[in-house]
């Protein structure tokens, strides 16, 4: 090729290149809407994880107002129902304020993508919750991951501290409907089949049989629980 | 192969040539002669690739004088409202100019506005602008006036009816405007484009400097011919420049670099930032050390809206020490308190908001040109009926109730750990007595007259070493004699945050947050480091008055009948509405714009008897 033809090219590359440097800039420091929090104390240390991971996951949170803000070092904190997010500035730990926010989500380490939202729960023990969005119909499937301090055979932990308690995952899962509230639901064939009429019960044994579901986990029961969703058979709820 | 490039190069300059042959914004008034006191309406087409979400419009004087300006909310590429031609203006012919923040093309029309208690101007010749026309727009034939006769008596209702071509419906981008007003063979303000190449006022061309201004008479204030202009720069060896001002009484002053003093090089060295409106409106300025005048790095910004929620905005200033805060949803007229702080090393600093009106920048040439004698009798007409409407308080518009402005449910630094009511209690005298008596974890001391205040650590049981944050009415305080005075009388409420507290990137050690019984933000002075400001938000629309009453005793002299800047584009728009007592001729107008961002327009003219 001539090599002026590609001085042209290269002339009109930089030409179009200007026209893009020339656009909006918009400052590191933008006055959007600031986190809010309290710092973060660390919890009593013994077995079990307080956290929903093990380290802090990158994620994103979204304000009252719907304003998002990604790009966050997120920790969910299952022992006090808290979101944790690290300031880098500051470098702190610092606990969202829960009002501030409507809900969070994160990729976990499988590269899932796990969605929360904060609504309020009538229920025993009212008040604000992170409630994980397991799957989103009318009525949606969502999980409460809460781990409890539980007394467990004695041990000595790495301080050579003796303790006889553990973080233990207590999870309860709720069918959500904005109108209804909520109704626990456990994990299992049976406890799924009782929220339908039992003349539905046929067709969703049929559903889970041709799609060769076996409600064994949490995972399972979500594949199930969409599947009833799709084929639009009606909770008794 | 090169014969492929070729072509390729060729498409693109082609479409670079598309690029250049930019859209310019359309400006439109209800009429183009007024008198003081009237209202001008206006809409306003936006180009279709307008980044920004606000377009402002100056009214500007034939001397460049910037009257009034309103902010618009572009919506759908398109803006409409109301400009208020106040009593304090003098005839003559004034223009309104378009611009955002960072336009380098701005749309001018111009304007006659006579002042209805001077009357007619006794001058002769008067400055009129000139400038390039652009496009007028095509006059579309297609557009069909129904039911719109050549004459009417004076207040008879009228429906007549649009209609719009298939065809052209398909094309139109948003909505279509339609108005019907007097008209004045006499007198058509033309409409322009105007292009500038840099920013006003202060203007870097080839490393000198180009102060230019205007000299007026004062009683006149009309430009003034051969006054001589003194230029002076306060030196050890003194230095004097100096200019006669020509015709156009403008006079300009070129300085060469080493002229150029700090209060010049500060403004001129930094460049203006490329943010554009397309939320809110955007404040922006500066941060300078007080010593050196030199931009300051790292100083906290605080922008707050007094109001019984705190809301706090914050920014921290960069090595070019500005500062930008984007306000969402302002309309009308917001108090809002700006003010920094050096925390690291408590430097004394100053604030200032970079003059926007100088970014706006762009005035036209004006000329003198003679004033036809029978618009001299228009005026008196026209200033006679917006005097008697005056007389009968009629008014022209109803302002639309602005949304209110957001705020959060929640004060920024979260939920108190304690609110206290003094009022509630006995009579303290000062602040002092109010901390020892009545505050949980608050320390308020004065020792050798210089008060100090502290706030109680919850987490570890001591008192924080550094200074909470002290809010009155939401608006942070820096010096804590502003509340050393204030008894339990004066507060209607504390909220007390004993506790660290992180907002964004700031940490607040504890916050005390006073609310004074009068709920205003007076007792917060302006200082080096404070600005006060009312802001002007966007306009809220307004709708035209139409008198009800067909029969009414009181005379209608309106002269804009109909004014509907937003109708939606349908094959057939009714029109419906009523002459008014003033004779002579109107037009019906309908304009709107293209998706290929061209305007159209269809009038038709009718008598009134």
């Amino acid at each position: 090729m001539n090599c002026k033809t590609l001085y042209i090219i290269a002339l009109f590359c930089s030409l179009a290149a200007s026209s893009l440097l020339a656009q909006e800039t918009i400052p590191k420091d933008w006055n959007s809407e600031k986190i809010r929090g309290s710092r973060f104390i660390m919890y009593f240390s013994c077995n079990g994880n307080p956290f929903l991971t093990d380290k802090f996951v990158i994620g994103e949170i979204e304000l009252t107002d719907g304003v998002k803000i990604g790009n966050l070092n997120l920790r969910y904190s299952t022992w006090q129902d808290e979101l944790i997010y690290f300031n880098s500035a500051l470098s702190a730990q610092i606990i969202i304020d829960k009002n501030s926010i409507k809900g969070f989500s994160f990729i976990d380490a499988s590269g899932q993508k796990r969605s929360f939202r904060q609504q309020y729960f009538n229920g025993f023990l009212s008040g604000y919750r992170y409630f994980e969005l397991l799957s989103e119909c009318d009525i949606s499937l969502l999980a409460f991951r809460k781990a409890g301090l539980h007394a467990c055979a004695v041990y000595t932990d790495i301080s050579g501290v003796v303790k006889n308690v553990e973080y233990q995952n207590d999870y309860t899962y709720y069918l959500y409907n904005p109108k209804k509230g909520y109704e626990q639901i456990r994990i299992g064939k049976n406890s799924l089949l009782s929220k339908f009429d039992k003349h539905a019960h046929k067709l969703i044994k049929r559903i889970l049989r041709q799609n060769m579901v076996q409600i064994v986990d949490e995972q399972s029961f979500v594949k199930a629980w969409n599947l009833i969703c799709k084929n639009g058979v009606s909770v008794n709820f | 192969m090169e014969r492929k490039i070729l072509i390729v190069l060729l498409l693109f300059m082609a479409l670079a040539g598309n690029a250049r042959d930019k859209e310019y914004f359309a400006l439109f008034t209800d009429r183009d002669l007024y008198a003081s006191g009237e209202t001008v309406f206006l809409k306003v087409f936006v180009p279709s690739d307008e980044p920004t979400g606000i377009v402002t419009i100056d009214l500007i004087s034939s001397v460049g004088q910037a009257i009034t300006k309103i902010m618009l909310e572009i919506s759908d590429h398109q803006a409409n409202g109301y400009l208020y031609l106040p009593d304090s203006i003098s005839s003559g012919y004034y223009i309104l100019r378009t611009s955002t923040r960072f336009a380098s093309v701005h749309t001018i029309k111009e304007l006659y506005v006579a002042n209805r208690f001077s009357g007619v101007p006794e001058q002769d010749e008067l400055l009129r602008p000139s400038g390039e026309l652009p496009d007028p727009g095509t006059k579309v034939q297609s557009i069909r006036i129904n039911g719109l006769d050549d004459s009417y008596k004076r207040r008879k209702s009228v429906t007549a009816l649009l209609r719009l071509p298939e065809d052209l419906l398909l094309q139109i981008d948003g909505n279509v405007h339609v108005s019907i007003s007097k008209t004045n063979p006499e007198y058509s303000g033309k409409s322009f484009i105007l292009k500038t190449k840099s920013p006003p006022g202060q203007i870097i061309e080839k490393e000198k400097i180009i102060l230019e201004g205007i000299v007026q008479d004062l009683k006149t204030a009309q430009p003034y011919k051969n006054a001589v202009v003194y230029l002076s720069i306060p030196d050890s060896v003194p230095g004097l420049k100096s200019s006669i001002t020509g015709p156009d009484g403008r006079f300009s002053f070129q300085l060469n670099p080493e002229y150029s003093g700090r209060s010049f090089s500060s403004k001129t060295k930094s460049p203006p930032s490329q943010i554009i409106e397309k939320e809110g409106i955007i404040l922006e300025g500066v941060v300078q050390d007080m010593k050196t005048s030199q931009p300051f790095k790292n100083a906290v910004v605080y922008l707050s809206i007094p109001d019984s929620i705190p809301g706090l905005k914050y920014y921290i200033t960069g090595t070019d020490g500005r500062f930008y805060f984007q306000l969402k949803g302002c309309y009308g007229k917001i108090p809002i308190v700006i003010q920094c702080v050096d925390y690291v090393s408590n430097q004394l600093l100053k604030i200032s908001l970079v003059d926007t009106e100088s970014l706006r920048g762009g005035l036209p040439l004006f000329e003198r040109k003679p004033l036809p004698a029978e618009l001299r009798k228009t005026i008196s007409l026209i200033n006679d009926a917006v005097t008697i409407r005056k007389l009968f308080n009629q008014k022209e518009i109803t302002v639309q109730p602005t949304p209110p402005l957001k705020r959060d449910l929640v004060p920024f630094y979260g939920t108190p750990n304690s609110a206290v009511y003094p009022k509630l209690f006995t009579d303290l005298p000062d602040f002092n007595e109010v901390s020892r008596e009545l505050l949980p974890g608050v320390k308020f001391r004065t020792f050798n007259r210089i008060p100090s205040l502290q706030v109680l650590n919850n987490a570890a049981h001591a008192f924080f070493n550094s200074p909470p944050l002290v809010l009155l009415d939401g608006i942070p305080v820096m010096d804590l004699n502003v509340i050393k005075g204030m008894g339990s009388g004066k507060i209607e409420r504390i909220d007390i945050v004993t506790g660290e507290r992180f907002y964004g990137d700031l940490l607040l050690q504890g916050v005390v947050a006073i609310f004074s019984a009068k709920g205003n933000e007076t007792q917060v002075r302006e200082a080096d480091d404070l600005i006060k400001i009312n802001l002007d938000g966007i306009e809220p629309q307004a709708t035209l008055n139409i008198p009800s009453d067909q029969l009414s005793t009181e005379p209608d002299l309106r002269t804009l009948l109909y004014w509907e800047p937003s109708v939606k584009p349908k094959p057939t728009i009714p029109v419906d509405f009523r002459t008014s007592d003033l004779k002579g001729s109107y037009k019906l107008t309908i304009r709107g714009k293209t998706r290929d961002g061209s305007i159209f327009f269809k009038e038709q003219n009718f008598e009134v008897n």
